[in-house]
């Protein structure tokens, strides 16, 4: 049953949901375990404070500058965000059989009478000479490092949060200690760390399982492939040719697993979700906390870009309108249906160009990832 | 056979679904179990974190972005109303293994909340994730109006289809790892609960005419959303841009080519742009423009779950 938890320093109500391992008091900034056996260190990267946001958010505009200079800020809020970083190392082992089918073909001369010329000709042609099968078998290893990036809460997972995690591990903030003081800030949320180790541990071993199976799949199709080719190249020669037709999987085995797991404690990245308005509509930007550094930015589609979208659109209608339509015509004159099928066809592509264009010039906004 | 049962907390009359073990009360929430008409406890309630005037807010920056709604929509449309609709969500723990000759061979493990109900009146898109965490423990004091949907398919019903993608997985990994077709999937998942969760209906009207839009009150997604839609200058632009340049393109094309007369180009030209035209020309002609969330394409959203 729901019980009312109090903050153990200020005895503040605290907001608990029944998965909530640390809730930061919104009075007092100090964490609390809610479930004491989860217990672990959590370190935090600390922030610049509003008003250097609005400054760097300036500083962007300027540098964007057009439209940028019509942009007003509404509001801007700052969000620590719990995340966990994994290192993890994984090896998988695999062997499979596959049966390649390879065509050949020989190369041969042919008189044929040419009744223009009123004589023989001599003509060269391929023809089928047969069909090798062959079994190919494929096994290797590999090993591999990743990186990830896990947030601590099963909710929230959308394209933009990742991104935090990312540029934390490219530019190597300073890390200090959890202390209430440093989210003690105006505008200042902390959210609840609600992942386990043990629950993150398995996600990331998942993960990390389901990379390297999937890499490792390809690798083996792709050495198949090679060996047909290698053995079709054994039957090339001045008079014959061969294709690799199909190889088909018999039989695959990959084995998995993991070597080995480092986990950080539980980092508090800070992130700000900042609103602008321009003419009337509302837009977000996600900068990072410590460098304030805009990493996702939603931006309006200007009218003059939504044009070259439309224009270019057009040119693509026009050129195979242009050049479709007097084909079409050309062979429903002369009753030649190839012809006007084609003529069909180069049409078709053209609106096929023109229509994913038109929605891109519609978009409502546009989203940008600033590397 | 009973037709009805009687709310523990309300004491309102909720009518029974056949099959559906636990149905809640539409005026208080509260959430009986039909076998013995007591209380079922594992309830939770995601909660409303945007209010109606947030939510009508959130509804407005999103359409006045749209190509085809007119200019002054924030300023001359008024909020005219809003409901909030409590939608049923079964929580499952899913825990699913593949044995092979008694050994496991692989597992797949995770929480999932899917819709409890296939009478949902809120135009949730196709793929919408809802959160598993983040939820409070419900109380039928928590929200007073409010409406709350029941149930309406059995734990047991949406278990099996939530599983489905789970299954797929567990047993294509089996198959990798073993390298053999005989494998056996073992189940031991559990239904966790039942989760109301909140969106707000908005309704608001402009000139005279009233439009709707559905915003989820956990996070502030808009949903979907109606829009008036008028010939306004962007969309008459895009019209005018499109048709001239590919009927000129079109005519340049003949005329660089040599015998084909100038104005099959043209028409030519025309005729491949057509669907292009009428897709733009549909966002400002007719009664009502409709957004649809595209989940694959959500920008930044506030995590505020």
């Amino acid at each position: 049953m729901s019980t009312a938890l109090k903050c153990e320093n200020c005895g503040a109500p605290l907001t608990v949901s029944p998965e909530t391992l640390v809730a930061i008091c919104s009075y007092c900034g100090s964490p609390n375990w809610v479930r004491e056996t989860a217990r672990k260190e959590i370190v935090i990267v600390s922030s610049k404070p509003y008003d250097n946001v609005i400054k760097a958010f300036d500083d962007y505009k300027r540098k964007r500058g057009g439209i940028w200079e019509d942009v007003v800020v509404r509001d801007a809020q700052c969000y620590y965000v719990p995340f966990i970083l994994a290192d993890i190392s994984a090896s998988a082992e695999y062997e499979g059989d596959y049966r390649a089918q390879i065509t050949i073909y020989r190369r041969e001369i042919r008189r044929r009478y040419n009744a223009e010329r009123g004589e023989y000709v001599k003509e060269e042609v391929w023809v089928y000479d047969r069909t090798v099968i062959r079994t190919i078998h494929v096994a290797g290893s590999l090993l591999r490092k990743y990186q990830l990036n896990v947030l601590a809460r099963r909710s929230a997972e959308t394209k933009g949060v990742g991104v935090i995690a990312n540029h934390f591990r490219k530019t190597i903030p300073v890390i200090r200690r959890f202390t209430s003081e440093i989210v003690k800030q105006p505008r200042t949320v902390v959210l609840a760390t609600e992942l386990s180790f043990e629950e993150v541990e398995k996600l990331v071993i998942d993960e990390a399982r389901d990379r390297i199976r999937s890499t490792v799949e390809m690798r083996a199709d792709d050495e198949a492939y090679s060996k047909a080719e290698r053995i079709a190249s054994v039957y090339r020669g001045l008079d014959r040719k061969a294709r690799v037709n199909s190889v088909t999987s018999l039989y695959k085995r990959v084995t998995t697993n993991v070597e080995e797991v480092t986990m950080s404690p539980i980092i508090m990245l800070p992130v700000w979700i900042l609103t602008y308005e321009y003419r009337n509509s509302v837009y977000k930007v996600m900068l990072s906390g410590w460098d304030l550094k805009p990493l996702v930015v939603e931006e309006p589609v200007t009218m003059t870009t939504r044009l070259a979208y439309h224009v270019i659109s057009g040119l693509a209608a026009g050129i195979a309108g242009g050049l479709g339509f007097p084909v079409l015509l050309n062979g429903l004159r002369n009753q030649i249906i190839e012809e006007a099928t084609m003529g069909v066809v180069i049409m078709l592509i053209g609106t096929g160009i023109s229509l994913a264009l038109t929605k891109l010039a519609l978009r409502s906004l546009k989203v940008r990832y600033e590397k | 056979m009973r037709k009805t049962v009687k709310c523990p907390y309300c004491g309102a009359e909720i009518e029974i679904v056949q099959g559906v073990p636990i149905i809640s009360c539409p005026y208080c929430g509260t959430s009986v179990k039909v076998e013995t008409g007591e209380r079922f406890k594992e309830h939770y309630l995601f909660r409303v974190n945007y209010d109606y005037n947030s939510a009508y807010e959130k509804l407005m920056s999103l359409v006045s972005r749209e190509v085809g709604s007119p200019k002054d929509l924030v300023v001359n449309s008024a909020p005219s109303g809003g409901t909030l609709h409590f939608i049923p969500l079964y929580v499952f723990h899913i825990d699913l293994r593949a044995v092979r000759g008694g050994r496991k061979v692989s597992e797949e493990v995770g929480n999932i909340s899917v819709l409890a109900s296939d009478r949902v009146s809120v135009p949730i898109p196709k793929g919408y994730r809802f959160p598993v965490r983040g939820r409070l423990y419900f109380s039928p004091r928590v929200v007073k109006r409010g409406r709350y949907l029941s149930p309406s398919i059995s734990p047991e019903g949406a278990l099996m289809i939530a599983e489905i993608p789970f299954r797929e997985k567990v047993t294509c990994e089996a198959i990798l790892e073993t390298g053999s077709k005989a494998i056996e999937v073992v189940s031991n998942s559990e239904f966790t609960g039942l989760a109301h969760y909140p969106f707000w209906e908005v309704k608001y009207s402009y000139g005279n005419k009233e439009y709707t839009g559905y915003v989820d009150a956990c996070d502030g997604t808009v949903v979907y959303a109606e829009y008036p839609k008028t010939l306004e200058v962007r969309v008459i632009a895009s019209t005018l841009a499109l048709l001239l340049s590919s009927a000129l393109t079109g005519l340049l094309i003949t005329l660089t080519g040599s015998e084909t007369p100038l104005l099959e180009g043209l028409v030519g030209g025309l005729l491949a742009s057509l669907p292009a035209l009428a897709i733009v020309l549909r966002r400002g002609i007719g009664e009502k423009g409709v957004y649809v969330l595209e989940v694959r394409k959500v920008g930044i959203s506030e995590e505020v779950r």
